[in-house]
């Protein structure tokens, strides 16, 4: 992509959408000619939000979803049960957890999974946190909603056992979940299923 | 095409090199998944150790809950997959079909921590020209490692193979060092009642007798080792598993060969394998049973 005939700024554009998941370069440059195409009003309005993202957004200080305010709508609510924590590796599965509206307890984002392959311990995820929040007491159930993939059973083997000594009941998500999928992908009658149907461990 | 239409009928129904085209690609492969990232929206890219070499193919859709090749995927999987060619990236998988899951790796952290390092060590000793001796090496471990009560010894018989296919078989027969200017090259036979330690000295391929290990303590790389430490070694890399399993494996032993095959084998990947980190941080939690 480094042509003389295309100015810098639109070749750094092209370069920084194509490091997005998913986003190659061809279709990073298809989406820098739509911004530049006239319509500047969008790329103005996308430059605000992205603005906005890195401003206004944070990680919540008790579960590390992402938040405008800390502690999130979720840790702040009274009405939720405080005492049942639900383990997921991204925000966007809490999302699919949220969206069946039959889970009332709290959450906590690792924000990723256990892979010593690709150099990421337990010290790179929020595990620690987790396990500052058990020792603070008043948790009567630890609920893992790590993907049913290799990665997250790993991950959830792991939390098994450093968990274990601190929490009075650990369940994972029900085996209805076909092996494999990532939570983000699941519609809410699955996950409804697969909460109702949790297994003690 | 030209060389098609002068050989073949033009007309033909079906043309000769059509035929070839249409079975060269769609193909069959049989291999074990070592290895996955997620790639675009919702696809993997998956590294699969088949007899003839390692290859990255990609899986579409696997991430979504609903796809039908996802569970044949998982890591440590043997499968067989159906695999149509591309031109510009990865062979795509289009049929999986596992035939092996090993879900004693996928639920028990010990045990699955244990196959991610047999998976590092193919990954960082093997270009990817693999043989069909490391692929069964691999299967092998990797169904020991689901089944045998130590899988802890099934990795130090791991690693002794490995390194043989790698080409850095270790000497633990003979003496390995030299003493002005000629090879020792002692027989090394460990007795229980051994006064004196033995020697192991990466960068020279092997153990060292005692008086060898003594006369080189001063030069700073050579390690000691134990006599039980140095018969076990032996016996992994002579024996096949089966045959060692019966012995006991003391505890001491144990976390003396974890650390001398860590350095035996940092020093020839000229780096640390780091997945075993895993289980090191994981020391201190109560009840677990790890030497690493
Ligand atoms: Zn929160
Ligand atoms: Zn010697």
């Amino acid at each position: 992509m480094s042509n003389a005939a295309i100015p810098p700024a639109v070749t750094q554009l092209i370069e920084t959408l194509s490091e997005l998941p998913g986003i190659g370069p061809k279709t990073a440059s298809r989406l820098a000619f739509y911004l530049l195409r006239g319509k500047s009003e969008l790329a103005l309005r996308l430059a605000d939000a992205l603005h906005k993202l890195v401003e206004n957004t944070r990680f919540c200080s008790i579960c590390y979803n992402i938040t405008e305010q800390d502690p999130c709508p979720i840790c702040a609510d009274p009405a939720r049960d405080h005492g049942l924590i639900c383990v997921v590796e991204e925000p966007l599965a809490l999302l699919s957890l949220e969206r069946t509206e039959q889970y009332h307890g709290v959450y906590h984002v690792l924000h990723g999974s256990l892979s010593p392959l690709e150099g990421i311990f337990a010290e790179d995820l929020r595990v620690k946190e987790l396990e500052a929040r058990l020792r603070a007491g008043d948790v009567h159930e630890v609920l893992l909603a790590t993907n049913p993939t290799s990665e997250g059973d790993y991950t959830a083997a792991y939390l098994i056992t450093r968990l274990k000594p601190f929490a009075a009941r650990l369940t994972r998500l029900g085996r209805g979940l076909p092996v494999g999928g990532d939570l983000e992908y699941a519609d809410a009658a699955t996950l409804t299923r697969a909460l109702e149907a949790r297994q003690e461990l | 095409m030209i060389r098609g239409a002068t050989r073949g009928s033009p007309y033909a129904a079906e043309p000769w090199y059509n035929l070839g085209v249409s079975k060269a690609r769609l193909y069959r492969v049989e291999g074990i998944v070592l290895r996955r990232r997620d790639h675009g929206e919702a696809d993997r890219v998956i590294t699969l150790l088949t007899p003839e070499g390692r290859v990255e193919l990609l899986a579409r859709g696997v991430r979504k809950i609903r796809s039908r090749k996802a569970g044949h995927l998982e890591l440590f999987c043997r499968t067989t997959l159906l695999v149509r060619r591309a031109k510009s990236s990865w062979d795509n998988i289009s049929q999986a079909e596992a035939t092996t899951v090993r879900a004693g790796l996928q639920e028990d952290f010990t045990r699955g921590t244990y196959a991610r390092y047999v998976v590092e060590l193919v990954l960082r000793f093997f270009a990817g020209d693999a043989d069909a001796a490391l692929f069964t090496l691999v299967d092998t471990t990797l169904e020991l490692l689901e089944e045998a009560d130590d899988p802890q010894r099934v990795i130090r018989w791991y690693e002794q193979h490995l390194l043989i296919l790698a080409g850095f078989r270790p000497e633990w027969g003979a003496c390995v060092a030299e003493r002005e200017g000629k090879p020792c090259g002692a027989p090394l036979r460990p007795r229980p009642d051994d006064r004196r330690p033995y020697g192991v000295a990466p960068e020279r391929g092997g153990a060292l007798c005692p008086d060898c290990f003594v006369a080189r303590q001063g030069e700073g790389t050579a390690g000691q080792l134990s006599p039980s430490a140095l018969s076990w070694l032996q016996a992994l890399q002579r024996q096949d598993y089966e045959s060692v399993a019966g012995l006991t494996f003391p505890a001491q032993t144990a976390a003396e060969l974890t650390h001398v095959m860590a350095r035996y084998i940092s020093y020839h990947l000229e780096r640390r394998p780091v997945v075993l980190r895993a289980l090191r941080g994981n020391r201190q939690i109560r009840g677990m049973r790890n030497e690493e």
